[in-house]
């Protein structure tokens, strides 16, 4: 059967019929064209599809297309502002955090949702709030040492009175 | 930015040894990549489902498609009654009667293999009509591993073979014979080393479009080489290579080899698009990936080293048993054929026996996994050193300083003709002693052990080889055959790198390479803007390779480390003679000689005469618009350079199987602090350090990431990961739920650490690295936690040594009365 549903994606409005069995990922991807959200299992364990929905990590692969009907949905295609990179993207570059990068989208979600959650986490917080998340080149160190850096430089403009780069704190939901 | 930068002077090797962050990253991290699913495809595509047999082994008796092409949207049920009309079978490396298709013809014989594929206009609905497909199985008796295989009477994987067998030689290199008749000591281990694969993140994927107007067939796929492979589709496809196009994406997500693998589905998925006539797009789901894609081998090592008095390794004698699943595919026997060269590792071993035997089961067929065969050979090799050293009572780094093959003697030759360029063993353990801290890391094991806890210390070393010479697989193929006139022998392994200042003066470099994360953009970007003077920025680098417009060899691609040799070489070479020819152009333009030019700052001027210059954008300008000019004309000086680089020493293999199967060989030390659970048998790694010897990093920011990810695959290799089945040929575990693959939640941060000897074949020295991890992890992991159950005299003999394993073999309570007078001598 098919629906006609209404979702925001980085702040779009995108309406549409689908059929009840799409995936949100595969809306996300096929029909929004938003390739930056990737596939790499089908059971939801590797986290590459990650997304923040409503202002929560969320699995695309697990979720229907019509059950994100008036959702809020970010993409790391919309982590980037007009001012620049976001400090988790300058931060993954900094630390060596990417090899492949098939799983980076996803990570860069799962830490935007808890770096919103928990502006000051220890490196257990990140492991734990990652363990959704696979990378299958095994650089977690890199991988949480740059979310950690992240933080600390998304506090530090916050202290300085600036205006931190990217989205980081707005309010969803 | 063009070739006339605005920033100030850079001399050459500037970004050289620089870790300069990622270019790769900046389109990585905001989604902007493309992988080969995010690719637009042609108009028309239809989309492949390929349904897998169920039966490990079974007479496949009848297809019934008839419910599945009645789907509407459905273009075809293709069988190997169908794609044998535009297929051939795809050639082995060993000599066989074995006829290998990409799909089952009359006969499964592994759980997963291709049976049936259904052409559909969108997925979803070719997933509907594959459920529709009915097939008829008759099953049959499987062979599920070795022991079976080999066992009297055991039902033959292939009829026509008469034996699941299906190749088996010895070489011998000096004396053997004579070698254990002088030792004082012989000393053996067995290690089984269970199938187990490194699987990335990005599953296989294949776009076939067959254009019946010009003939050719262009794939899209995230294949990653070696282009032998491509040769080997098109064969298979009967197509000329030049109705062949073959398109990589310069993003792929991820491989640890295992893309090599995708050859099979690029003749499917081929075959299909021909026989529609409609473009064809396969993407490998997890579970397809886990029982269709590849594996490393299953192998069964015996290993004999003779002593002499004074410890010195006088012979190795090896008997190997790979059991390669349900096709010998090439490259195998790689596995075995892959390590001759270097067999004996950076031990000086001048007596050596190597008896393999290649096995056939009804399990999923092989292909390289990173570091190609290495785990299977140097997990038994340091076993067996460790074992060495504890039964003549010496340590252990000491015992293998003592065989190393010292500074002075390279290029050294191997007993089996491999040629390692450099090296200096020794320091390199110095290094990773101090690294490690050592005598802290014993002082904190005795500390344990008298608290009780199960703690212990574990050693390996290893040779990492880079850079594929395919001449290894002639080792296959009898030497009677060789010795003919009509034998094409095979050998060399070059990478080429072409670079171009385009008519406005930006710079493009196009690799013959396949990077899945190693950060070619970056490096190669590095060099040539150290060479010409620019930023890495204003380097404009292609990867991933298109048949039709890169130049391309048969060993092209990203594998067996060759980038970091030959990769960095060429694309170095290339700069150096673009500069070379920036300046024969300046040289003819000022009327001086080329020697008299420098370059610097953009700008070309006589040394002796400075006021005579040109900016390089007017000499590219110049070059572009006016050739003709009287100062020019006649001469080339087309600012395109294609520079191929091998190294001399990869040359064909000799009747006598010797062999020198890489370019350059680095060293790699690792030490491990480990503790084992008493209760449960799991395993902490409390410290664990490597020491690599590149040659020298142009980017030590990816060097380093690029082992600190393969430490922790190594660990997880060791420790957990192995394909199982049951006896009827079964997967086991088929997800990412039930395949262990490590989370954030359980990683280490290795100790890295460089001892870099320069290679004297390449001209920056620089070396392949980072696959070293994943052999030596697992040897120096293993002989850890023997230390750490030293009470229970433990011999680990299978690979992963799980927690169960250990738990059952050694901790369990059946085993603490045997072991309790042991423990008596701790507490």
């Amino acid at each position: 059967m098919n629906r006609s549903i209404d979702i925001k994606i980085n702040g779009k409005n995108y309406s549409d019929v689908v059929e009840d069995r799409l995936l949100l990922v595969n809306y996300i991807r096929d029909v929004a064209g938003l390739t930056g959200t990737h596939m790499g299992c089908d059971t939801g364990h590797c986290g590459a599809c990650t997304i923040v929905m409503n202002g929560e990590a969320v699995k695309s692969c697990l979720i229907l297309a019509v059950q994100a009907e008036g959702a809020s949905v970010e993409t790391v295609e919309g982590l980037a502002s007009e001012t620049g990179l976001h400090p988790l993207q300058v931060s993954f570059r900094r630390n060596f955090a990417v090899q492949c990068g098939f799983c980076t989208a996803g990570i860069l979600m799962s830490a935007l949702a808890l770096l919103r959650n928990n502006p000051e986490p220890s490196p257990e917080d990140i492991s734990k709030a990652l363990t959704g998340n696979i990378c299958r080149c095994e650089g977690y160190p890199n991988i949480v040492k740059a979310i950690e850096e992240a933080s600390l430089v998304i506090r530090a403009s916050k202290d300085l009175g600036r205006e931190p780069r990217g989205k980081e704190n707005e309010k969803e939901g | 930015m063009t070739i006339q930068s605005s920033q100030e002077k850079r001399t050459e090797q500037t970004y050289v040894g620089v870790a300069y962050p990622r270019l790769e990253d900046l389109r990585l991290t905001t989604g902007k990549a493309k992988f080969l699913d995010d690719l637009s495809v042609p108009p028309g595509t239809h989309y492949a489902v390929i349904l897998r047999s169920p039966y490990a082994h079974a007479k496949i008796k009848r297809i019934d498609a008839e419910d599945a092409i009645k789907v509407p949207g459905v273009r075809a049920v293709l069988t190997a009654v169908e794609l044998l009309s535009v297929m051939d079978p795809l050639p082995l490396a060993l000599r066989s009667p074995i006829r290998y298709y990409p799909i089952a013809t009359d006969r499964a014989r592994y759980a997963g293999e291709p049976v049936a594929v259904v052409i559909a206009r969108t997925r979803a609905i070719a997933e509907d009509a594959a459920s529709k497909v009915n097939v008829d199985y008759e099953p049959l008796e499987v062979v599920a591993d070795i022991e079976k295989a080999l066992a009297q009477g055991a039902p033959n994987v292939h009829e026509a073979v008469g034996s699941n067998t299906v190749w088996k030689k010895t070489f011998s290199y000096g004396d053997v014979g004579n070698a254990f008749e002088q030792a004082v000591k012989v000393v053996s281990v067995d290690v089984r080393v269970n199938g187990y694969t490194v699987p990335p993140m990005e599953t296989f994927g294949v776009v076939a479009e067959y254009d019946r107007g010009s003939d050719v067939l262009t794939e899209w796929c995230n294949f990653i080489g070696p282009f032998t492979m491509a040769y080997v589709v098109a064969k298979a496809l009967r197509l000329s290579q030049d109705r062949f196009r073959v398109i990589v994406p310069g993003d792929i997500g991820g491989s640890f080899g295992t893309k090599l693998a995708v050859y099979p589905y690029m003749a499917l998925i081929g075959a299909c698009s021909i026989f529609t006539g409609v473009p064809v797009k396969w993407i490998e789901t997890r579970m397809e990936h886990f029982v269709g894609s590849t594996r490393a081998a299953t192998r069964l090592s015996h290993l004999e080293m003779a002593l002499s008095a004074d410890g010195e390794f006088l012979g190795l004698k090896a008997r190997i048993t790979d059991d390669i699943g349900a096709y010998p595919r090439s490259p195998e026997p790689g596995h075995l054929l892959k390590s001759v060269s270097n067999f004996t590792g950076p031990y000086k071993i001048a007596n050596l026996e190597i008896s393999g035997e290649y096995v056939t089961t009804n399990t999923l067929p092989t292909s390289p996994i990173r570091a190609f065969g290495r785990p299977h050979l140097c997990i038994p090799l340091e076993k067996l050193v460790d074992k060495c050293a504890k039964i003549t009572g010496t340590d252990p780094l000491e015992l293998r300083k003592r065989n190393f093959i010292q500074p002075r003697d390279f290029p050294y030759t191997t007993a089996s003709g491999g040629v390692y360029d450099s090296g200096d063993y020794g320091a390199a353990i110095e290094k990773l002693k101090q690294i490690f801290d050592l005598d802290g890391a014993r002082a904190d094991i005795l500390e344990k052990r008298r608290e009780g806890r199960l703690v212990g210390l574990g050693f390996a070393v290893g040779i990492e080889p880079s850079v594929s010479n395919m001449a290894y697989l002639d080792l296959a193929i009898p030497e009677e055959e060789r010795q003919k006139a009509t034998f094409m022998p095979h050998s060399g392994g070059q990478h080429s790198a072409t670079l171009k200042i385009e008519p406005d003066g930006h710079i493009v470099a196009r690799l013959d390479s396949c990077p899945q994360g190693q950060g070619h953009e970056t490096v190669a970007a590095q060099l040539v803007a150290s060479v010409l003077g620019v930023n890495p920025e204003d380097v404009r680098v292609l990867t991933g390779v298109d048949t039709f417009n890169v130049s391309w060899s048969i060993s092209s691609g990203t594998y067996a480390s060759r980038f970091g040799s030959l990769g960095i070489s060429a694309v170095y070479s290339a700069a150096l003679d673009m500069r070379k020819k920036l300046t024969e152009a300046a040289s003819k333009l000022l009327g001086v000689s080329a020697d008299d030019i420098v370059m610097e700052n953009g700008v070309l001027f006589s040394k002796s005469r400075r006021d005579l210059k040109i900016s390089s954008k007017r000499l590219v300008g110049t070059v572009y618009w006016n050739p003709g000019s009287d100062a020019l004309k006649g001469g080339d000086h087309t600012l395109s350079v294609t520079r191929t680089f091998n190294v001399e020493t990869l040359g064909p293999a000799t009747l006598d199987n010797k062999v020198n199967a890489s370019a350059t060989y680095g060293f790699i030390g690792t030490a491990a602090a480990v503790e084992v659970d008493r209760d449960t048998g799991s395993v902490s790694i409390l410290k664990y350090a490597s020491v690599h010897d590149s040659g020298g990093s142009v980017n030590p920011g990816i060097v380093e990431q690029l082992c600190v990810g393969a430490a922790n695959q190594a660990a997880s290799h060791a420790l957990h990961q192995e394909l199982i089945h049951d006896d009827r040929g079964q997967p086991l575990n088929i997800t990412f739920g039930d395949y262990y693959v490590r989370t954030a939640e359980d990683f280490f941060t290795p100790i890295f650490g460089s001892a870099a000897k320069k290679s004297p074949f390449t001209p920056l020295g620089t070396k392949g690295v980072s696959e070293g991890d994943n052999m030596t992890g697992p040897a120096a992991l293993l002989i850890a936690i023997q230390d750490a159950l030293y009470e229970y005299n433990a011999d680990i003999d299978t690979v992963p040594f799980t927690a169960e394993r250990i738990w059952s073999r050694f901790l369990s309570k059946n085993n603490l009365g045997e072991s309790a007078s042991s423990r008596s001598d701790v507490a």
